[in-house]
């Protein structure tokens, strides 16, 4: 039997000693500047899937980087470049809790950028909260980041799930008329609160029913059995929360058994891209309606897309420039925007400056407003409809207000 | 001196007191403290799959599932049921040696990869069963789960954790060496010729079953506690692809052969992370490298520089193993 017999003792003293004095201590950080922040740059973190089922999500990163590249290229911000630092959390919350610690007690990041993934974001909540780091321009719809407001907490990179949830509903009730709804969704952390949020806001429509609800995973490559079952309950509109594969096998499903007839929408995340068409096939797409929160790279004057689509282009020429790039690119111009305002850079200073966020329109994003009550920051998103091969918009801006819970335009 | 340098005990009180000295010595930083804790736990599950498939020859690719019954097991008897820390730790590692029972009974009918079929189904279900019983997991949205007061702190935890893989390890050298453990090698090399000299080759099967369950369970309920947050994301198939490939690489049939596989497959993400898609491509190189020149795992590297241990560094692991246990059995 391997027992603590009496020799152990002196090899236990011994090597304590051993490591005591071969060993020196390292002490804390020198205090004064702010965290992140030297002469010479600002570091900014980001967690997020950069392998795995999920890595799609890496090219918020990316587009964050292409940022980065463009402002640095153009001498920086205050005299300092901005230095990003993004590790891959394979969309686990038990990873991200470890790099989170990571990255703001050794990397000792300024602040946290577009940070991927609704549990991962969960689990870091209690950590971020009390080290106050600011959380910039998360990437999740929840609810739970931005109401109530979190005094370190700034903003959604992407529509908030309640308010995109309202507007495709709404749209369905007084735009389509439709009186039978289902509602297909993705069993996970992404379909699921928006299916929620989407039944809660039916209720608000007397005259419109919820006939079915039909969920699926998100690697489900086949969907008749959901297509058949949606077929029996025989709706006006089928309201899909899903990501870009299961909603184009969803659609294909559905054109195969021949239910072509009820409207077809799906949530931005699943309908906002133009690879839709390659994904169920043109004709299978077209008439699709969905929500969009930032305009094809295609279809705008806007100059920020400009840069992008050149600065994108430039640093990744072999990643397609749509879709999770352009988020990526979108929260760093806020982010660079509110350095430039923050006076001092305390992080007590930084946060303060997004109060004077008032509908600011010099990002990709329509508008981007932020004050005491409100810290959504991104309320602003339009209807589009898939035609002939392109994504463009049939509504003008909808604006949510976070405070009255009011929905206006459109 | 030449005996004192290769005295194994020297590097083991190195070891402990590295250990724990290890949060003053880093400044008490909570990211090298949560490095230290991944690797004590990835330590006990390795160990305990060791223990099932390196001793036992039972290959199982559903150890992860185990892991993440652990965390919700802890999750759900502390924060849904109240219970306290001490029950909740020992009643999750139970709670998964109770479903590996029911596992067990019929899988220790199977052999080889069919028993690794069988496994893998365990690993993928897992889950999905927590992503989709909402009312007790919480599904998408996952658990939160408190610590206990006396443990709140990363430091107090860190130590809660530290002392049980002590224990655990001890544990499992003991059993490893015990005549369970030479019941479980006679499995592994013949079970017709173990259930010749009468072993009793399901019941003992079933025993390695649980005895490995049960300590991955309480790794898992260590976990919970530690990040204090439980999700269906977190232990995927992938969690029981990496244990397999901690226990080839760092040895089979050897408790140090799975504390430094754990280790180093948790050190290793600490150097690549900020290398996009690097990490699991110098893991696999490893693994690779490893089964190639290393077929005894990288612990067999020992044999190289101690004296005396050359020749049976040399051996093919199943030549090797039933020496190595007699040899121990016999000091002990």
């Amino acid at each position: 039997m391997f027992l603590i017999k009496k020799s152990w003792k002196r090899w236990a003293v011994l090597s304590s000693l051993a490591v005591l004095f071969s060993t020196s201590p390292v002490w804390g950080d020198d205090g004064g500047a702010p965290q992140g922040v030297t002469e010479a740059e600002i570091r900014i973190g980001h967690l997020g899937p950069q392998t795995g089922p999920v890595a799609a999500y890496d090219k918020i990163r990316m587009g964050i980087q292409a940022y980065f590249n463009y402002v640095n290229e153009r001498g920086g911000v205050k005299g300092r470049k901005l230095r990003l630092i993004a590790y891959d959390d394979q969309y686990q919350p038990g990873r991200t809790v470890q790099l989170t610690k990571r990255l703001v007690d050794e990397d000792k990041v300024y602040a946290m950028l577009g940070n991927v993934c609704t549990p991962c974001n969960v689990a870091t909540r209690p950590f971020n909260e009390r080290s106050g780091i600011p959380m910039l321009m998360t990437s999740s719809g929840s609810k739970q980041f931005v109401e109530p407001p979190i005094a370190n907490y700034m903003g959604s990179s992407l529509a908030n799930y309640e308010f995109e949830a309202r507007v495709l509903t709404d749209y369905i009730a007084t735009k389509l008329k439709a009186k039978r709804v289902v509602v297909a969704y993705q069993n996970d952390d992404y379909g699921s609160p928006l299916a929620e949020a989407a039944k809660d806001a039916l209720k608000g429509y007397a005259e419109v029913e919820l006939v079915g609800e039909v969920n699926f995973q998100a690697a489900d490559s086949d969907l008749s059995t959901q297509a058949q079952r949606i077929r029996q309950a025989n709706p006006d509109a089928i309201l899909a929360f899903s990501t870009p594969a299961p909603a184009a096998q969803l659609k294909k499903a559905l054109y195969n058994i021949g239910l072509s007839e009820p409207a077809f929408l799906v949530s931005s995340v699943g309908g906002d891209s133009e690879t839709m068409f390659d994904l169920a096939g043109k004709e299978v797409w077209n008439g699709t309606i969905s929500s969009a929160v930032l305009p094809k790279p295609d279809q705008s004057e806007d100059e920020s897309i400009k840069q992008y689509i050149e600065q994108f282009a430039k640093d990744y020429p072999k990643v397609a420039l749509a879709d999770w790039g352009q988020t990526g690119w979108a929260a760093a111009e806020v982010l660079v925007e509110a350095l430039k305002r923050s006076k001092t850079l305390s992080w007590d200073d930084f946060l303060s400056v997004f109060d004077s966020f008032d509908n600011w329109t010099g990002s990709m994003y329509a508008g981007v407003s932020f004050s005491e009550e409100n810290h959504y920051g991104l309320t602003s998103m339009f209807i589009t409809e898939a035609k002939d091969g392109h994504i463009v918009p049939i509504s003008q801006p909808i604006t949510f207000d976070p405070v009255t819970g009011k929905i206006s335009g459109g | 001196m030449k005996r004192i340098f290769f005295d194994r005990r020297l590097y083991v009180s190195l070891l402990v007191v590295l250990l724990l000295t290890f949060p003053f010595l880093m400044g008490q930083s909570s990211y090298f403290m949560g490095l230290v804790v991944t690797m004590a736990i990835y330590a006990i599950a390795a160990m305990s799959l060791n223990l099932l498939t390196g001793y036992g020859g039972q290959v199982s690719i559903g150890q992860g599932g185990f892991l993440m019954m652990g965390t919700y097991s802890t999750g759900i008897i502390s924060s849904t049921l109240g219970f306290p820390i001490w029950v909740a730790l020992p009643a999750a590692g139970v709670i998964a040696a109770l479903v590996s029972l029911v596992i067990g009974l019929p899988a220790v009918r199977l052999k080889g990869h069919f028993l690794a079929v069988a496994t893998l189904g365990f690993g993928l279900c897992i889950p999905e069963i927590a992503l989709n019983w909402k009312s007790v997991t919480g599904g998408y949205s996952g658990l939160p789960l408190m610590r206990p007061e006396w443990a709140s702190s990363d430091l107090a935890f860190f130590y809660v954790i530290l002392v049980l893989t002590f224990l655990v390890t001890w544990m499992l050298m003991n059993i490893a060496n015990s005549r369970l453990g030479r019941a479980f090698l006679a499995i592994r090399d013949s079970e017709i010729a173990a259930a010749a000299t009468g072993i009793n080759v399901a019941g003992y099967k079933t025993i390695m079953f649980m005895i490995s369950a049960f300590f991955t369970g309480l790794a898992g309920g260590l976990y919970a506690y530690w990040v204090q947050y439980i999700s269906p994301n977190d232990f995927t198939i992938m969690a029981s692809f990496f244990l397999l490939a901690m226990i080839v690489v760092g040895g089979l049939a050897s408790i140090w052969g799975a504390i430094l596989g754990a280790v180093l497959f948790t050190g290793i993400p600490h150097f690549s992370d900020a290398y996009v898609g690097v990490t699991n491509l110098v893991i696999g190189v490893a693994v690779v490298l490893v089964i190639l020149f290393r077929p005894a795992g990288l612990v067999s590297l020992v044999g190289l520089i101690k004296p005396g241990e050359k020749q049976r560094s040399r051996k093919k692991p199943t030549e090797e193993l039933p020496v190595r246990s007699l040899e121990e059995a016999d000091n002990a």
